[in-house]
């Protein structure tokens, strides 16, 4: 098929879903359930010493997962998430990390969904929203908090429509710009990457 | 169960790359998704973003000073058949985007027309294709069989020791 072929992109429907590690399967129903208001809709055991995979609702068919292993490794804030102290440690991880997740609410129920959560005793941090960040971000309205295993998540309205990329040159892992064609229909071959 | 959610889904995912010219290669040339969004963030590094399908973006940091990728930590090990899937408390063990389930054939065949190497698996509820991207991200493109109903919701959760405790209230 080529370069943008409708069958393709048709077949895309955005996320089905994001799968996180979490150390307690009961504090994380409790906390996505009670706190956060995400329905549980799927729970299931993974066979003997293999842990659990279960699945909330975030909206629009959309799901938050999470895995629970036994002997999982402990939280490594600023390599596998985010640092708490970002304000010190900047908000880097690590190079095949998640650093945040965003979920979309409403802009008119912004406001509501952020007093809810606080209202359940959730601390929720809200992002300026002034004319810098949000030109360079490109929220209307942002806020965040952070999972009982220290995942970042954002709560965000509707991205602006695309402010467009061609002025950014992507940096490679020398940090020097490279401009990036596009080109059709890349195949790799084959696809290995590192080594671990 | 828990009224419905006031959540509209995924704004965005945020995952970090070493490379962002092989990261644009791949999602916009290899992968075919549109690049969306570039930003030169202040701190030095970069945010890109990718239209994943259904007004949902996937979205990559690039930092000059990141830490390297920390396997079995931050992402699924390569090797995970030898090493096994875990990964630390509180990272992304890995991410499905969503497809239809009328064209999940067609999407099989066109990443292995690129020479992705991906393994298909059906799973019942899902049909899943499982490949890497270009940072060993463990990816996997998912559709969906059925809905989901109170067929699955038969498991208590466990606590951190692994013994399992009552369903916590908000899920009842």
């Amino acid at each position: 098929m080529t370069q943008g072929d409708a069958s393709i992109m048709s077949a895309r429907i955005g996320v089905n879903h994001i799968a996180l590690v979490c150390k307690d399967m009961a504090a994380t129903v409790d906390f996505y359930t009670r706190i956060v208001g995400l329905p549980l809709v799927k729970t299931l055991d993974l066979g003997p010493g293999h842990g659990q995979h279960f699945f909330f609702d975030c909206g629009e068919g959309e799901c938050v997962a999470f895995f629970w292993f036994p002997n999982g490794p402990a939280a490594a804030p600023g390599v596998a998430s985010q640092s708490p102290d970002f304000a010190h440690n900047g908000l880097k991880s690590a190079h095949g990390s998640l650093n945040y997740l965003s979920l979309n609410v409403a802009e008119e129920e912004f406001d509501d969904v952020v007093a809810e959560l606080r209202g359940k005793g959730l601390e929720v941090r809200e992002v300026t929203t002034a004319a810098g960040s949000s030109a360079q971000g490109g929220h209307l309205k942002s806020a965040y908090f952070f999972d009982p295993d220290g995942i970042r998540v954002e709560i965000a309205t509707a991205l602006r429509p695309s402010t467009g990329s061609g002025e950014v040159i992507p940096r490679n892992v020398r940090g020097e710009r490279v401009a990036v064609e596009r080109r059709a229909h890349v195949a790799v071959n084959p696809i290995v990457y590192g080594a671990d | 169960m828990t009224a419905k959610t006031r959540f509209r889904g995924v704004n965005h995912i945020a995952l970090v790359t070493a490379d962002m010219a092989e990261t644009v290669d791949f999602y916009q040339n290899v992968l075919e998704m549109p690049l969306v969004k570039a930003v030169d963030l202040a701190d030095g590094g970069q945010q890109f973003y990718f239209d994943c399908g259904g007004g949902r973006m996937l979205s990559f940091l690039w930092w000059p000073d990141a830490p390297p990728r920390a396997p079995g930590i931050a992402s699924m090990h390569q090797n995970f058949a030898k090493h096994g899937i875990q990964t630390a408390h509180g990272s992304m063990n890995h991410l499905a985007l969503n497809i239809s389930l009328d064209r999940y054939d067609a999407v099989v065949d066109w990443l292995m027309a690129k020479g992705i190497v991906a393994r298909a698996i059906d799973h019942g509820l899902f049909k899943s294709v499982y490949f890497r991207d270009n940072s060993n991200i463990h990816m996997e493109f998912a559709a969906l069989t059925r809905g989901y109903d109170r067929r699955d919701l038969g498991t208590p959760p466990v606590n951190a020791d692994g013994i399992k405790v009552d369903m916590p209230s908000g899920a009842a």
